[in-house]
């Protein structure tokens, strides 16, 4: 990817055809200037061969106007989740662990997690929908448990006598059991994070009631008024008004019909009636 | 410093359908999927159930469950991702979302005649789309017909004001879904590289941009 000159697309007019050309011109005098550029190595190679523009990448550049709908949709897949429901910001979330599993009185502690590609639970699940991470993350303790039981299985002696009869093996065995054991405990780790991440989720998931918003959202088309109306004014649909608002914005941007003043207006008393902040509305609707 | 800007000359809702790009969601068959997501449940839920019980959570675990299991995400691709398409890979792109992105403009870093600034006249004369006005005419931004019809195998895209996780999946899943597997002849790998001024979630977005934005506007 890296090493080749990109090609730019944008759309014409706002920030997005501003950056373009000035990445352009920015990528124009550092090719001419310097003569051991960031380019030099593939670039001539390429420039070489027939088949050029098919390995030059194209970079592509829009303006957030052009759907604001992702940035505010629900949706069901672990990594958006996480985002969404833990505030993951460079990659970090706090979760609330209960400081004893066995006794919920003890109350919980704050533990901060980095979520990254080293992360073999991450890397797999992250883009997986929620219900699926659920099964892995069983699929993967099980395996654990095995893995773990094979060890102490190969290594663990009831007597003296054991280690007598078969002294060469047991050591080997050992040998094998230190081995292996880092790689067991950080997997445990691991798994025992994403645990934690999973419930913080699954609660959030139920206070928030968010399959609600993404059962919802799926099929935005079909909400008439009426129906956002009362989902809006339900006292049952989730603790959070944001949820709401966002849920009231993607209608509003999906749907074809007019909104009349009056609607609008009615709209906008419900959801401050529930204690929605409703500026970000003054800026939707122009 | 490049926040999300307001659209001045068309209001935000009319551009959102304008560029909306997005189909009705595909029905699957998902009869088989939802077995699996059962099964996973049933997997979680003894696991985390125990974990809830203590915790008051335990009854309502079962309710979740079985709301929770008809859906799987729909294999829709969004407006950006049909974008990305529509550049990377005319020949299978739809006709709509190309008819969005042809306007788009062209600049070539390497090439002489592609430089990012040129007269009113000859922008105005290559958007009527005269094949043969289109190519060579001098320092041109306006992608020619060639240019159109390239097609990539590697993009980074870029947006301006604000990137989403759910954006970023979906575009990830479009690249997986069409590089290989989607026809066994090929052994086209797609990459796509996600970058944005800044990742921000619903309730930063709502409060910090578009709040901001609704803020100026009064």
């Amino acid at each position: 990817m890296t090493g080749v000159i990109p090609i730019i697309r944008c759309p014409k007019q706002g920030a997005a055809e501003v950056i373009a050309a000035k990445l352009d011109r920015k990528l124009r005098d550092h090719v001419l200037n310097s003569k051991d550029n960031l380019f030099s190595g593939n670039d001539q190679r390429n420039s070489s061969s027939s088949g050029q523009t098919a390995t030059r990448p194209v970079l592509i550049i829009v303006d957030r106007n052009v759907d604001l709908i992702p940035m505010l949709s629900h949706s069901w897949t672990y990594q958006s989740l996480v985002h969404d429901v833990l505030k993951m910001h460079l990659n970090r979330i706090t979760v609330e662990v209960p400081v004893d599993a066995e006794d919920s009185s003890k109350g919980s502690t704050k533990r901060a997690y980095d979520l990254n590609a080293s992360d073999f639970f991450w890397s797999k699940n992250a883009s997986s929908p929620f219900p699926n991470v659920a099964e892995d993350i069983d699929a993967q303790l099980t395996k654990y448990r095995e893995d773990a039981a094979e060890v102490t299985k190969k290594t663990g002696t009831s007597s003296l006598e054991d280690l007598q009869n078969d002294t060469n093996a047991s050591a080997q065995h050992l040998k094998d059991a230190i081995t292996l054991l880092p790689e067991l405990r950080e997997r445990k780790a691991t798994l025992d994070m994403h645990m934690n991440i999973l419930s913080a989720l699954l609660q959030g998931i139920k206070d928030r009631q968010l399959d609600n918003y993404y059962q919802m959202e799926e099929a935005i088309l079909k909400q008439t008024k009426v129906q956002m109306l009362e989902f809006i004014k339900d006292g049952t649909k989730g603790t959070e008004p944001t949820d709401k608002l966002r849920l009231f914005i993607i209608w509003f941007l999906s749907v074809d019909q007019e909104i009349s003043r009056t609607d609008m207006d009615r709209f906008e008393e419900a959801l401050k009636e529930i204690g929605a902040d409703i500026q970000p509305l003054t800026y939707i609707k122009q | 410093m490049f926040r999300l800007v307001r659209a001045n000359a068309i209001s935000v809702r009319g551009l959102t359908r304008m560029t909306m790009m997005s189909t009705a969601p595909a029905q699957q068959p998902q009869a088989s999927a939802s077995g699996d997501i059962l099964r996973g449940f049933s997997a979680i839920s003894s696991r985390l159930t125990d974990r809830f019980k203590d915790a008051g959570l335990g009854a309502n675990f079962d309710n979740l469950v079985s709301s929770v299991k008809t859906f799987l995400p729909a294999n829709r691709d969004f407006t950006l991702t049909k974008i990305t398409e529509s550049i990377m890979d005319p020949q299978n792109a739809s006709s709509s979302a190309i008819a969005k992105t042809e306007g788009y403009l062209y600049f070539d870093p390497r090439s002489a005649n592609a430089r990012g600034t040129m007269p009113q006249a000859s922008q105005v004369r290559q958007q009527q789309g005269l094949p043969g006005a289109l190519n060579g005419v001098g320092r041109g931004i306006e992608a020619s017909f060639g240019q159109k019809r390239q097609a990539y195998n590697e993009a980074i895209v870029f947006t301006v004001g604000g990137g989403s996780m759910d954006e970023y999946g979906n575009l990830q899943d479009w690249a997986k879904r069409t590089g290989t597997g989607a026809n066994a002849s090929t052994t086209l790998k797609r990459r796509v590289v996600y970058g944005s001024t800044e990742l921000v979630n619903a309730e930063d977005f709502l409060s910090k941009e578009l709040g901001r934005l609704g803020g100026e506007s009064v």
